[in-house]
């Protein structure tokens, strides 16, 4: 099996953590920017809202990865299912060890700022403490939890005149999904795909995955996965092609976008 | 004093309701006088479509064809004298294509026209029939109705169509350009 | 990958089933575009049945009911005639304030257009009197039917030329139109006896019996 061109397309679209591989777009880098502009005032709640896939949680570690300051700032990618565990978690991470956050609450010089990933997932207990938390002054969160959800509401309810600024992530449009697109796969070395991929491509793809990003990763992973596939088993039917519009049927017919 | 004499005679005959007098002349079928003096009263005739018609009339039995023309135009508020203006109509369309058929010698063909009781209308009917004789220039028809000479004669410069009519014993001439 | 040569498969079956409706759908829109087209046609094309032209033998005849129903309109006329013709002073105008020069040179008034402005006619007589100039002015008064000025205007060409046709019957006429029924016809009279015109005798008549209004 020679080196394919598609297996680095194939890469760029798989779904992990690349905090360095992060892609800039319009949309992104203006939350972005607000976030390193809060981290430092004074704030008991801040939310950070949207759809599943959107990239929430690729933002944070993004944000993560750009603060110059990480001591003051710690954050919660896996969700506690009890408040025992999320008191374990948070404390190992700003301790070092297992200490009730309140008591050890003086031991913090100025503050301390907590990413919650996922926090829809908490209960209202958990909830009830980041608020006391929160109340203490000495504890910031940042809670990113799915849009429209009950779990919002209730979180909302919970937080009410507590939250400070609410950071909305919103799926791009069909230009900075190709640029998305794009930049993906330039940024993975796929540089002939990057160039054949045109925002023709692109626009079939969006149509079906709405700029999900999650939704597109994934597609976009299968196309690839497609495309390599047949370009060792029956090269003709790329028609010397690179990425041949069948495929992105076939991608979408594969993952249930199209009934057939 | 002649002249006081002329100058009342106008007077006098001022004294007199013209179109009364018009209507008189009618009746006693003096239809020469009612054309050609009622042409000086067509203002007021006009306003009345039985006076019209009587005017129309008039000069369609002294052969003024011509004079058709007005009266056809402005018939037509009732039944009655929407047929006289087809009637008129019919028969000033008779005498025009007749009179450019003989005298110009121009053909038509496909006519296939209502006929009228008026005397050119038989004539016209006969001739697109081609039921008749010709001896000489002039054209001999024949109808139930009468006996017809049919020809044309040049007078005072100008060519007329004439038309010999003998019908019950008497004989009538028709003149028509 | 196996899945991906029945994926193929899956692929090409859509394919074809989407080229099928393409084609399907393109075939019904083609006939309904044709059947519009036709309903259209069929709609403005008449059905011209050639019809044989029936055989006239009918003839049309006049239609004399109006014979019984001949009436003659009631109209105004002279009932007696006067005995004696008086004598009705015509109406003297104002005083001309120029003197008329003695050798009068007539320079042709030649009117180009019909906007010449009244006034500016009026200079022009003034300054040289004629029967001509006042007619015009009485003419042009008159089709704007300022009747007065009319008679006066056509007064005073009178004065100048009392044999002016025109001047007498347009005097005349100016009185008519101003409801002055019986004294036009005794001035038109008047120039009957002098001159025995007989456009003078038709007006008289005219207006008698209503034709001139």
């Amino acid at each position: 099996m020679s080196d394919s061109i598609y297996k680095n397309a194939k890469d760029a679209f798989i779904d992990k953590v690349e905090p360095e591989r992060f892609v800039r777009l319009d949309s992104n880098v203006v939350k972005l920017e607000k976030l390193h502009s809060i981290i430092d005032t004074p704030f008991k709640i801040v939310l950070i809202s949207g759809e599943p896939g959107i990239g929430k949680t690729m933002l944070l570690h993004r944000f993560l990865y750009e603060l110059s300051d990480t001591n003051s700032v710690v954050a919660l990618f896996q969700p506690a299912f009890s408040l025992e565990e999320f008191k374990k978690k948070i404390s190992t991470k700003i301790f070092g060890h297992h200490v009730d956050p309140m008591e050890a609450m003086n031991r913090i010089d100025g503050t301390k700022t907590i990413i919650v990933d996922e926090a829809q997932l908490y209960s209202i207990e958990i909830l009830e403490y980041i608020r006391i938390l929160a109340d203490t002054q000495k504890y910031k969160f940042i809670l990113s939890l799915h849009q429209n959800t009950n779990e919002e509401i209730m979180a909302k309810k919970h937080f009410q005149t507590r939250i400070a600024h609410t950071i909305e992530l919103k799926p791009p449009n069909q230009k900075e999904f190709h640029i998305y697109v794009q930049k993906k796969l330039f940024s993975y070395n796929a540089i002939e795909i990057a160039q054949a991929f045109t925002p023709k491509m692109s626009n079939k793809i969006y149509n079906f995955t709405h700029g999900n990003l999650r939704n597109s990763n994934k597609f976009l992973y299968t196309l690839f996965d497609i495309l390599h596939y047949f370009e060792e088993k029956s090269p003709t039917l790329l028609k010397n092609k690179i990425v041949d519009e069948k495929f992105i049927e076939m991608s979408a017919i594969h993952l249930g976008y199209i009934n057939a | 004093m002649k002249k006081f004499i002329l100058f009342l005679v106008p007077i006098v005959l001022l004294h007199a309701n013209p179109i009364k007098k018009l209507i008189q002349d009618y009746k006693e079928k003096n239809y020469y006088d009612v054309c050609m003096n009622g042409i000086r009263y067509f203002k007021i005739l006009q306003r009345d479509e039985n006076l019209l018609s009587m005017y129309a009339f008039s000069c369609l039995y002294i052969d003024k064809i011509d004079r058709l023309y007005l009266p056809t135009m402005m018939l037509g508020k009732t039944k009655t004298s929407r047929h006289n203006r087809s009637y008129f109509s019919l028969i000033i369309a008779q005498k025009n294509i007749l009179v450019s058929a003989l005298i110009d010698h121009e053909q038509y063909e496909g006519l296939n026209v209502p006929n009228t009781d008026y005397v050119l209308s038989r004539v016209f009917n006969l001739y697109f029939q081609k039921k008749y004789k010709k001896i000489d220039n002039v054209y001999i028809m024949q109808d139930s109705i009468a006996k017809y000479r049919v020809y044309v004669k040049e007078e005072n410069k100008k060519k007329w169509l004439f038309i010999e009519e003998e019908r019950d014993g008497k004989k009538f001439l028709h003149k028509y350009r | 990958m196996h899945e991906y040569d029945r994926l193929y498969q899956r692929w090409k079956r859509y394919r074809f089933k989407k080229i099928l409706k393409t084609i399907l759908f393109l075939l019904i829109l083609c006939l309904v575009v044709v059947g519009l087209l036709f309903a259209y046609r069929f709609k403005t094309h008449e059905n011209i049945t050639t019809k044989k032209l029936p055989k006239t033998n009918n003839i049309i005849l006049p239609q004399k009911e109006f014979e019984k129903h001949l009436k003659a309109p009631s109209y105004k006329y002279r009932s007696k005639r006067k005995k004696s013709i008086k004598k009705k002073p015509i109406r003297t105008h104002r005083a001309i304030q120029q003197p008329v020069p003695k050798t009068i040179i007539q320079k042709p008034l030649i009117i180009k257009n019909d906007q010449v402005d009244i006034n500016e006619l009026k200079r022009l007589f003034f300054k040289a009197p004629t029967p001509s100039k006042a007619l015009i002015i009485a003419r042009r008064y008159y089709q704007q039917k300022r009747y007065k000025e009319s008679a006066l205007w056509a007064l005073k060409a009178n004065e100048l030329d009392k044999s002016n046709k025109e001047s007498w019957l347009l005097f005349a006429k100016s009185l008519a139109k101003q409801g002055k029924k019986r004294e036009a016809i005794n001035v038109l009279r008047i120039y009957y006896k002098k001159s025995g015109s007989k456009d003078a005798r038709i007006l008289i008549q005219d207006i008698i019996n209503g034709v001139f209004r």
